[in-house]
């Protein structure tokens, strides 16, 4: 990790488990915030999912209902350290998705709202969206390369507490 | 490898188990499926104020949970109305609305109709029932006219028997 005059190269800030707890926490809270307004306003989040026109019919109330939860539920996962490699693996499928969506709707020129992260209608999708959105895609490719490919280790995992915790009750 | 698709297909049950639970134990949960071109249609009728569909109307009704407000004028509403309504004339609004205050209060939803598709007096009813401070209120656009077609139950009676 150090190189030979004894600094912490980019490589070795990469993959210092400090740097993977803090994008941890920062894409973590990013998802749990934008989960929220979905999750208390279901029906306006289905009007958004149907102004996509990627769905089914048939499948946007069912995607409404679940998708706010998957957000939530990864983005807590994430930030307690719990699951880090399937919840990472999920925000980064999560995120290529929402990406390819944009895409597709600014390239055929729809006027919708983004439903990113309110269901309110003031949330305009634009270029600046899509940067945005590439950016969290590239913080959650970096987590799912950091602790899958790279294994480093996850610090302040809650699962890890409560293992130590428990190991050390059985020795005593 | 293996380890992450297990744990994100777990991820992706218990969400999906939660989020359909959460929805079923609310009182405003929304349906697994919906027409929604017939919703965003409805939509535009009514100016975004919101509006229920025949079947949505048709649920109300049979649960017993609406309460029905005829905007129609009077003689209208007594050749034929949804049994239950109450008849709440825009043109009238303001000398019948004290009377019916209590009863509009109490009810947990209140669907606005008139004629059909092409009358606009539910919309207005609707946005005088909002401005006066009702929360759950909603068109059925389809109107007397969509319901009667559907073979749903009318009544003729005069207005406050």
């Amino acid at each position: 990790m150090n190189s030979a005059n004894g600094k912490i190269g980019l490589r070795g800030w990469l993959t210092h488990p400090n740097t993977g707890l803090l994008a941890r926490i920062i894409l973590g809270c990013v998802f749990i915030y934008a989960s929220l307004d979905k999750i208390v306003h279901p029906e306006l989040f289905a009007e958004a999912v149907y102004n996509y026109q990627l769905s089914p019919e048939a499948a946007v109330n069912l995607v409404a209902l679940w998708l706010p939860w998957l957000e939530l539920l990864s983005g807590a996962l994430l930030v307690l350290g719990v699951w880090v490699h399937g919840s990472s693996f999920i925000l980064s499928g999560l995120m290529l998705i929402f990406l390819a969506a944009l895409g597709v709707n600014l390239a055929r020129g729809l006027d919708i709202h983004c439903g990113c992260f309110t269901t309110q209608g003031s949330d305009p999708m634009t270029i600046l969206t899509l940067f945005r959105d590439s950016l969290f895609l590239v913080l959650a490719l970096f987590l799912f390369w950091l602790y899958q490919i790279k294994r480093v280790q996850v610090k302040f995992s809650l699962s890890r507490i409560f293992q130590q915790d428990n190991s050390k009750q059985a020795s005593r | 490898m293996k380890r992450s698709l297990l744990q994100a297909f777990g991820i992706i049950l218990i969400s999906g188990t939660i989020g359909l639970t959460v929805n079923g134990l609310r009182p405003d949960g929304i349906p697994w499926v919906e027409n929604w071109q017939e919703k965003v249609l409805n939509k535009q009728l009514t100016g975004g104020l919101p509006a229920v569909t025949l079947k949505e109307a048709r649920e109300a009704y049979e649960g017993g949970y609406a309460l029905f407000v005829d905007a129609r004028d009077s003689d209208f509403f007594e050749m034929g109305h949804i049994p239950g309504a109450l008849n709440l004339p825009v043109k009238d609004f303001d000398r019948i609305f004290p009377k019916l205050k209590e009863q509009l209060l109490a009810a947990p939803q209140i669907i606005t109709y008139c004629d059909g598709a092409n009358c606009e007096t539910s919309v207005e009813l609707t946005e005088k029932l909002l401005f006066a401070g009702l929360e759950y209120v909603e068109i059925f656009t389809g109107g007397i006219q969509q319901w009667k077609a559907a073979g749903q139950p009318v009544v003729s009676e005069p207005a406050g028997s």
